[in-house]
């Protein structure tokens, strides 16, 4: 692997196990308002003037520790990221493998489907999907099910993309003669789709997974930027860069800075991590011998 | 004369393994030297160090190729700039892999002639049109704006072989060129390799499998086994009279034309398979297309149970699409095709046929599981092991997966498979005609073994008739998606009614062993 792919994987990978373990690095629990004091308010960054231990990294408005804030808004994104994906990484393969093994007018009907959403911008039928889902839930579960609504509405921005990918290599999958031999064996379709069809489609599907996983992150940050997302008593990386961006002209800078630098820094090293998957499964990548 | 070639011990590495072993050979000019040998005896590997091609972490270990008075052996990379695509030239095994996909056969012709030789755009198109008519292809004007899936797949190597020929090469290094193409096809292939090495003085360096190909047209045989050259003689010498065992033994295995055939049986029981009137269109009529293209028009073929037809026929004539069809892989489109009992197949592309992530002890059992053939009591496992010792696998077989095994032991596998569900009849399309000889000979022999026990009937697609008439007494020849002529294999061989019938046969006495 080349040295500049290992920094970046690295430069991901540390901040985002800090992240998912943040309930036990966390300096402080942010959700404990024992803890928290208005007294520490827009404390700026320890190293500035008027910055004092233990928030290194300054605190926001509620006198919460800005780094422990961070890690458990980023935990938050990368787990609705990785939910958003699993789900559109699902549909999007059960629909492309039906699709690419049955052609027909089932394969016409799907894929165009599948055509007429890529037209839109992925957001923006995020945003369709995440109104349309809060305004069929019940008023009172609204704000306890905006985290699972924002990530189905990612997922379901997202299937195409894996439907067409699924689609075009089931298809290829789908011709090959160990799928002809267990036809004429008569093996049912569900076991030759399962069995012969989908493993050399996981493959190109997992290396896209990797791809999409850090715009599912982005795409959470912009919908809790607009309020979409997380409600602010649960900060998401979005919600905190909402935040702190209002505090810009007030010369708070830290508060949306370092949630923005994080952001940054997870979807540089996932893509990395996608640029090594995609690399290995390249069967070009090696000579034979 | 001084050799235009000459290698002296060479000798190449990949990793631990020693692929050419201090092999030694000349080559003089103007000279159609046949390099033949099974796959994996260092063939290809000898070809690429003489073009500076050896794939890491292969490299040559020791020896010396000297041509034009230079060490090809020791030469840096760009020592090779000056000779690769201009003195030395090459026509590899797969034309379309050579061929730029999106760009004319003109402008891949015209591009290295502007390059290599420096013409400028109106004598590169000239000198293309000439190459192209030198080639052998037809209407050469009309082919230059034409991409490469435009032409069929011997069009398609002539085409390579033009743009080898842009720099008037000294030798050619032709590395199994006849590979893709059948056997109407390789014949005139390598009738035309030879005459251009005729007419322009050009030596050339032929690798191939096929014994009996490369003495049709070699002016010399060299034999090569286990990374050395074993035997080296003119062809009717290494054909008639072998002196290393090994020779002697892939001579012996060469299927011929005019041995006894298996003798046939008198037909009896009831048909397993019947075709009647069978016919069969791909691309569904659609508005603003043109009407479909038969691929088969009434058809009618019928097989009785243990009896072995051969379909014999030119590529594109339809053999597969019968296949494909008695498997029930396809719906004829007007007429019958009624089966009795299990039918199973055998594929040409072995490694293709089985799926690589599964186990070879899993491949055979889905068919036992599935249609519960273990007998009462045994577990599946124990029946796997039947069938693959019946297929002369060794028994640690079963653990390992497809890519662990060489061409035949994947063809065996396959047999396996097709046999573990105990088929009334075994539709095998090619089954060997990507093995080299002796691999063939020995899996034929396994197929008709097999026959004799166990009784089933079998529909054996080949477009070599030495083959067919090794392994059918009944034979039925296809053309452009009809059959044509139906009979006893020594009748149509001897006496052959059918234009494509007499086709056939004379382009197999051209490649057969004399």
């Amino acid at each position: 692997m080349r040295p500049v792919l290992v920094l970046a994987v690295a430069l991901g990978l540390l901040p985002a196990l800090a992240c998912l373990f943040a309930p036990w690095v966390a300096p402080q629990d942010p959700f404990d308002p024992a803890a928290l004091s208005l007294r520490d308010a827009f404390l700026p960054p320890a190293w500035a003037e008027g910055g004092r231990a233990p928030f290194w990294l300054g605190t926001d408005g509620q006198g919460r520790d800005l780094l422990s804030t961070m890690l458990y808004g980023g935990r938050l994104s990368i787990l609705v990221a990785l939910a958003a994906t699993a789900l559109g990484l699902g549909l999007g393969a059960l629909v492309g493998v039906v699709a690419g093994a049955a052609g027909g007018w089932l394969d016409a009907v799907l894929m165009r489907l599948a055509e007429v959403q890529l037209t839109l911008p992925g957001i923006l039928v995020a945003i369709l999907v995440n109104g349309l889902a809060r305004a069929l839930l019940p008023p009172g579960a609204r704000e306890a099910l905006a985290i699972p609504a924002t990530a189905l509405a990612i997922g379901l921005s997202d299937w195409p993309q894996f439907a067409r990918v699924a689609r075009a290599a089931a298809a290829v999958e789908a011709r090959r003669d160990f799928v002809a031999a267990a036809r004429i064996t008569g093996l049912p379709g569900w076991r030759i789709l399962l069995r012969h069809v989908l493993p050399g489609v996981a493959r190109p599907l997992l290396t896209l997974a990797a791809v999409l996983l850090p715009l599912a992150a982005i795409a959470e940050a912009t919908l809790s930027f607009l309020g979409l997302g997380a409600p602010p008593s649960t900060p998401s990386l979005g919600t905190l860069i909402r935040l702190g961006s209002e505090q810009m002209f007030a010369g708070r800078w830290w508060i949306a800075a370092f949630p923005s630098a994080l952001l940054v820094a997870l979807a540089l090293g996932a893509n990395a991590a996608a640029e090594a998957l995609r690399a290995r499964a390249d069967p070009h990548r090696s000579a034979r011998p | 004369m001084t050799p235009l070639l000459r290698i002296e011990d060479l000798r190449v590495a990949f990793g631990g393994r020693q692929a050419v072993d201090g092999a030694s050979l000349e080559i003089a000019p103007g000279e159609i030297l046949a390099l033949a040998g099974e796959s994996g005896a260092g063939k290809s590997a000898l070809a690429a160090a003489l073009l500076g091609l050896i794939p890491p972490p292969g490299r040559v270990t020791g020896g010396r190729i000297l041509f034009a008075g230079l060490d090809l052996a020791t030469l840096p990379e760009a020592g090779f700039r000056p000779l690769r695509g201009l003195r030395i030239a090459t026509v590899v095994q797969d034309p379309s892999a050579a061929l730029d996909p999106m760009a004319s056969i003109g402008a891949q012709l015209v591009e290295t002639l502007r390059l290599r030789r420096g013409l400028a755009r109106g004598p590169a198109r000239a000198r293309a049109e000439a190459l192209l008519a030198e080639a052998g292809l037809p209407e050469p004007a009309a082919m230059l704006s034409r991409p490469p899936h435009r032409l069929s797949g011997g069009q398609r190597q002539r085409a390579v072989i033009a743009l080898a020929l842009a720099g008037d090469p000294e030798l050619l290094v032709a590395d199994e060129p006849t590979a893709s193409l059948d056997v109407a096809g390789r014949a005139a292939l390598l009738a035309l390799l030879r005459r251009l090495c005729r007419d322009r003085g050009m030596a050339a360096l032929l690798i191939g499998h096929d014994l009996a190909a490369a003495a049709a047209c070699a002016d010399r045989v060299a034999v090569m086994q286990a990374g050395r050259i074993v035997e080296t003689g003119p062809p009717e010498t290494i054909l008639r009279a072998p002196s290393h065992p090994w020779t002697r033994a892939m001579a012996a295995a060469l299927p011929r034309l005019d041995a006894p055939g298996p003798v046939a049986r008198a037909p009896q029981g009831p048909a397993v398979l019947a075709l009647e009137g069978v016919g069969l269109s791909y691309a569904r009529r659609a508005l603003l297309r043109p009407a479909p293209a038969a691929v088969l028009q009434d058809v009618s073929l019928s097989l009785r149970a243990g009896e072995s037809l051969g379909l014999v026929g030119a590529s594109g004539s339809g053999k597969s699409s019968v296949a494909r069809l008695a498997a029930g892989l396809l719906r004829p489109d007007v007429g019958r095709v009624r089966r009795e009992g299990t039918v199973q197949m055998v594929f040409q592309d072995a490694l293709g046929s089985l799926n690589p992530r599964m186990t070879a002890g899993e491949i055979v059992a889905e068919p036992v599981a599935h249609l519960r053939l273990a007998a009462p009591g045994a577990p599946t496992r124990a029946e796997v092991a039947r069938l693959l010792e019946a297929v002369g696998l060794p028994p640690d077989a079963a653990a390992r997966r497809p890519l662990a095994f060489s061409g035949g032991q994947r063809q065996r596998i396959a047999i396996a498979r097709a046999l573990a569900a105990r088929p009334a009849l075994l539709i095998a399309d090619e089954p060997t005609s990507a093995l080299d000889v002796t691999t063939q000979e020995r899996v034929l022999a396994l197929l008709a073994r097999l026959q004799a026990e166990r009784g089933f009937a079998m529909l054996f697609v080949t477009h070599d008739l030495a083959v067919a008439r090794a392994v059918c007494p009944r034979l039925a020849v296809m053309e452009a998606g009809r059959v044509v002529e139906q009979g006893p294999a020594a009748a149509i061989l001897d006496a052959p009614r059918s234009a494509a019938a007499r086709r056939l046969v004379a382009a197999a006495r051209a490649m057969a062993p004399a």
